[in-house]
């Protein structure tokens, strides 16, 4: 330690320390602009200038060292005058007004000539105009507004290693910008926001509306990890799989998540909505970058990891066994608690058992990650139905209610109590079954054309049916994603969409047809529940069938016990509290109080509720935990093109191929596709690696 | 420090020069430094504005600050080196600097603005041809009498010089020629 002394106080700072952050770490401000704690001091604006040990002339603080016994002095008449000088030159050029700039209340020029009291006016005044720039993807350059401190240039040029920026001149003079006019993807550009990051006034920004989506600062910079449900690191994990760290991108997963290789088949990817490379080309390919890592996570070395506390002998029974029910097991019994998992199927896993298809999730790779949590110590039984959770509730200390939303719903059309009329939930958990399902016949209407819909005819033609897929909505408003869609199309599904439905042809022993109508349009309107249709002319017919089934929603099923023990609302689902039931001790979470969702919001509603359940029995909730400990390098290199990379797909196998079989359509990344993909995300969290730099009124004003 | 600058032969403004000299100075092309280039920038637009009639009182002694200023706290040599040479100029040519901003004239006519424009008695026959030329109207004569141009019409524009076949009409920097102040009649 190196002791010196700053306006009469003594002060310790580090060896080779400039004085500016000796006396900043002291709690002493001197304004500063050009410098940054991340970057290589320059001395380029002199508005941290102090005298030294009494001398006449004034040096800037940021490039000086301390010393042992140096005396320093930042507020000498020189330094000051040279302070105020330097501010008034920079303010001779720069736009007069605040108001209407993106940096106003977060600009350090503003608040460092605010707190100085100085403007311009005493110089000539020229405004150096540059036109605004927002023609790049996510970044805007309003270089009007650069002061040249070089921040941005020195983040980009030796941080980064990207070197795209520099100081260029125009015919206002010079500013950091772009050599040769280029746009940021042809110069190279990485689109890392380290330059908005340490850019001090409004001249580099994120383009407008970016910032605004969410609360949080860092959910703003990386938005894939903000849409997903659970928060997944997502560009760490991204991070591992490129740099051949599998097992690494497992484990960051896993502190979120107890089923990363489901998610990675059928996850429904909000992140990548969310996902910036978006804005540039196409999303990341998220989702199957999470299965890549899963399938060549050889080591497991998370399972080494994590936190198991001591049994606190509290015993938890857990109705259902979805994911949300499984995920809220798993952390309850690491949490200490005694667990059991109460399912009224055969088979554990809820709708990833008993629901999606084989094609979409192979049943093997669902029972790994189910038998992982059995090993860790959750206890399950299986056909095991209840209908009484009041006397369920006297063996346990809590009890969760995930049943999930399990039963079908049918449309009260004519017909619809017919015997060939069945539910998706039905038919799908016969087919997962592999149990014969030629009572359907040879010909099946589905009605509704969701993910439900789709999942029914898509497996129904697999077992050689011919699968008419009907709904109300038009062809473009379809509510199952596109992948459904286009894949559903190829392998020869009927999609019938915009039509309503009048009635079940048949007798109650026989279908014979379903009788339907073409919509033009139709709207919902949420309130009274009702459907007003335009109706095309002429359009009735009878579309011939030997079964119908209904893909129309789904609920808990609750209310067909007489006595559950537990209120509940008109729609069968769980009066709540929270996640408190009107029964002490008694939880609900998953669908069966969210309503149909999709596995990673029925997992993360299995955190939420486990931390309510812990609090209940004496807990603190808490189920943070590191599996793998972070490093990122900031330095990135430059890679050429990158901004055109095209996102990686995994491969389709050929539609006639598939449809003969029950297995995956998609072939899992390769290791050199994995890494191509990989190698596209912006890596958005390493702008957070950068010390936020404080404004004046930041450190408490006390100078 | 630029030697040549301090050397000024008498057809060279200093107020003049030393704009030149900031306007394509290596800092004017640099941006590092706040005094370099801001500096720079700031010798420019101020001897601009003296060599276009628009000085400020404090012009001088705000340049002297500055200038000491930017050969204590410029990044690089060049910064050093232009705030030595400005603060040398300011110097030598005191005079010429204090005759542009109080007097308003340029010695070396080369500043525009301070040039006058004047019809020499000898040689003016009193035709009338330069009043048609004079937009601004600042030609006072009739027939036969000596032209005068009012000065405090005159812009300066010089369109009335090629106007007078006499070639009567010139242009004069600190020295003026004598003539009446109102239209006389001819002499010839
Ligand atoms: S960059 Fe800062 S100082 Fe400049 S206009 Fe914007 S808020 Fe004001
Ligand atoms: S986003 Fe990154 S790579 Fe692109 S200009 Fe800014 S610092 Fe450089
Ligand atoms: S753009 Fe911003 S960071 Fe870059 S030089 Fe200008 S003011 Fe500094
Ligand atoms: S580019 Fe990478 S870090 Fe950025 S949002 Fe997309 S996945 Fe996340
Ligand atoms: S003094 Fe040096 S660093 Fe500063 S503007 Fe001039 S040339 Fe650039």
């Amino acid at each position: 330690m190196i002791k010196l002394t700053i306006d009469g106080k003594t002060v310790e700072a580090r060896e080779g320390q400039s004085v500016l952050h000796a006396a900043l770490d002291a709690g002493i401000y001197i304004p500063h602009l050009c410098d940054h704690p991340d970057l290589e001091a320059k001395g380029g604006c002199r508005l941290c200038s102090v005298s030294i040990n009494g001398d006449a002339a004034a040096v800037p603080s940021c490039t000086t060292i301390v010393e042992e016994g140096m005396v320093v002095n930042t507020k000498s008449e020189a330094a000051e005058a040279v302070r105020r000088t330097s501010m008034e030159l920079m303010l001779a050029t720069h736009p007069s007004e605040c108001t209407g700039c993106p940096k106003f209340g977060k600009c350090e020029l503003q608040s460092l000539y605010q707190v100085m009291g100085v403007n311009g006016e005493d110089w000539r005044l020229k405004p150096r105009i540059v036109p605004t720039d927002e023609k790049n993807p996510l970044i805007s350059h309003l270089f009007t507004r650069c002061v040249r401190c070089g921040r941005c240039i020195r983040a980009c040029q030796d941080k980064r290693g990207v070197k795209v920026l520099d100081y260029v001149r125009d015919a206002s003079g010079i500013h950091a910008g772009i050599p040769e006019g280029k746009s940021l993807i042809d110069a190279g550009c990485r689109f890392c926001g380290a330059c908005i990051e340490v850019c001090p006034t409004g001249s580099i920004v994120d383009a407008v509306g970016l910032m605004e989506k969410y609360p949080s600062y860092a959910d703003n910079v990386v938005p894939c990890s903000a849409e997903c449900p659970a928060h997944i690191d997502i560009p760490a994990y991204i991070r591992a799989i490129r740099e051949g760290r599998p097992g690494d991108a497992v484990a960051i997963i896993r502190e979120k998540v107890p089923f990363p290789l489901v998610l990675g088949h059928i996850c429904n990817h909000l992140c990548e909505t969310g996902c910036k490379r978006g804005n540039i080309n196409d999303p990341m390919g998220i989702r199957n970058l999470k299965r890549y890592a899963v399938e060549h996570d050889e080591e497991q070395a998370w399972k080494a990891k994590g936190f198991m506390k001591e049994r606190t002998g509290k015993r938890v029974a857990v109705v259902g066994s979805g994911p949300c029910g499984l995920t809220a097991a798993y952390y309850l019994n690491k949490l200490g608690h005694d667990v059991t998992v109460l399912e009224k199927r055969p088979q554990l896993g809820g709708p990833m058992t008993s629901g999606i298809p084989a094609y979409r999730l192979p049943l093997e790779d669902v029972m790994e990650e189910i038998q992982y949590i059995l090993d860790s110590g959750v206890k399950a039984e299986v056909n095991c139905t209840v209908t009484d959770v009041a006397a369920l509730k006297k063996d346990y200390d809590a009890v969760l209610v995930a049943v999930g939303v399990s039963k079908g719903k049918k449309l009260p059309l004519p017909g619809a109590d017919f015997k060939q009329v069945y539910t998706a939930m039905d038919v799908l958990a016969d087919n997962r079954a592999n149990k014969d399902m030629s009572y359907l016949g040879d010909t099946v209407c589905v009605i509704g054309a969701g993910s439900v819909g789709y999942d029914v005819a898509r497996s129904l033609v697999r077992k050689g049916m011919t699968v008419n897929l009907a709904c109300l909505e038009q062809a473009d408003k379809i509510l199952a994603d596109m992948d459904d869609q286009t894949e559903g199309a190829e392998e020869g599904i009927n999609l019938l969409p915009g039509r309503s439905f009048e009635a079940i042809e048949g007798t109650p022993d026989k279908v014979t047809g379903l009788r339907i109508h073409t919509v033009l349009s139709s709207t919902y309107d949420r309130a009274t529940g009702k459907v007003t249709e335009v109706v095309e002319e002429g359009s009735q017919t009878v579309v011939p069938c030997d079964s119908v089934v209904f893909a129309t929603g789904q609920h808990t099923g609750l209310q067909e016990f007489d006595n559950f023990g537990i209120e509940l609302n008109e729609r069968g689902f769980p009066v709540l509290d929270g996640f408190n039931t009107s029964m002490d001790g008694v939880f609900a979470a998953g669908d069966a109080i969210t309503g149909i969702s999709f596995v990673i919001k029925a997992i993360q509603q299995g955190r939420l509720v486990t931390a309510a359940i812990d609090r209940y029995l004496g807990g603190d909730g808490e189920i943070a935990e590191t599996l793998c400990e972070r490093s990122a390098d900031p330095h990135i290199g430059r890679i050429e093109g990158f901004g055109k990379l095209e996102r990686v797909e995994q491969t389709l196998r050929a539609a006639d191929e598939r449809v003969k079989d029950e297995l995956d359509v998609y072939h899992t990344y390769s290791c050199d596709q994995a890494k191509c993909e990989a190698e596209r995300c912006l890596q958005c969290d390493l702008r957070l690696q950068f010390t936020p730099v404080k404004l004046w009124s930041e450190y408490g004003g006390a100078n | 420090m630029n030697e040549k600058l301090l050397n000024l032969t008498d057809k060279q403004c200093p107020v003049n020069e030393l704009m030149n000299y900031a306007k394509t100075h290596k800092c004017a092309d640099c941006g590092k430094c706040v005094f370099g280039y801001e500096g720079a920038t700031q010798l420019e637009l101020t001897m601009a504005d003296i060599t276009m009639k628009r000085s400020r009182a404090t012009d001088m002694e705000q340049l002297k600050k500055l200038c000491t200023m930017m050969v204590e706290q410029s990044l690089c040599d060049d910064g050093i080196e232009l705030g030595q040479t400005a603060l040398a100029m300011l110097d030598k040519y005191a005079d010429d600097f204090a005759a542009h901003i109080a007097k308003k004239s340029c010695k070396a006519g080369v500043c525009k603005k301070f040039v006058t424009f004047h019809i020499l008695p000898d040689l003016c026959i009193g035709c009338g041809d330069c009043v048609d030329e004079c937009e601004d109207d600042a030609i006072m004569g009739k027939k036969k009498f000596i032209h005068v141009i009012d000065q405090s019409e005159c812009t300066q524009c010089g369109k009335c010089v090629s106007a007078c076949d006499e070639e009567a009409i010139v242009m004069a920097g600190a020295v003026k020629p004598r003539g009446p102040l109102k239209p006389v009649p001819c002499k010839r």
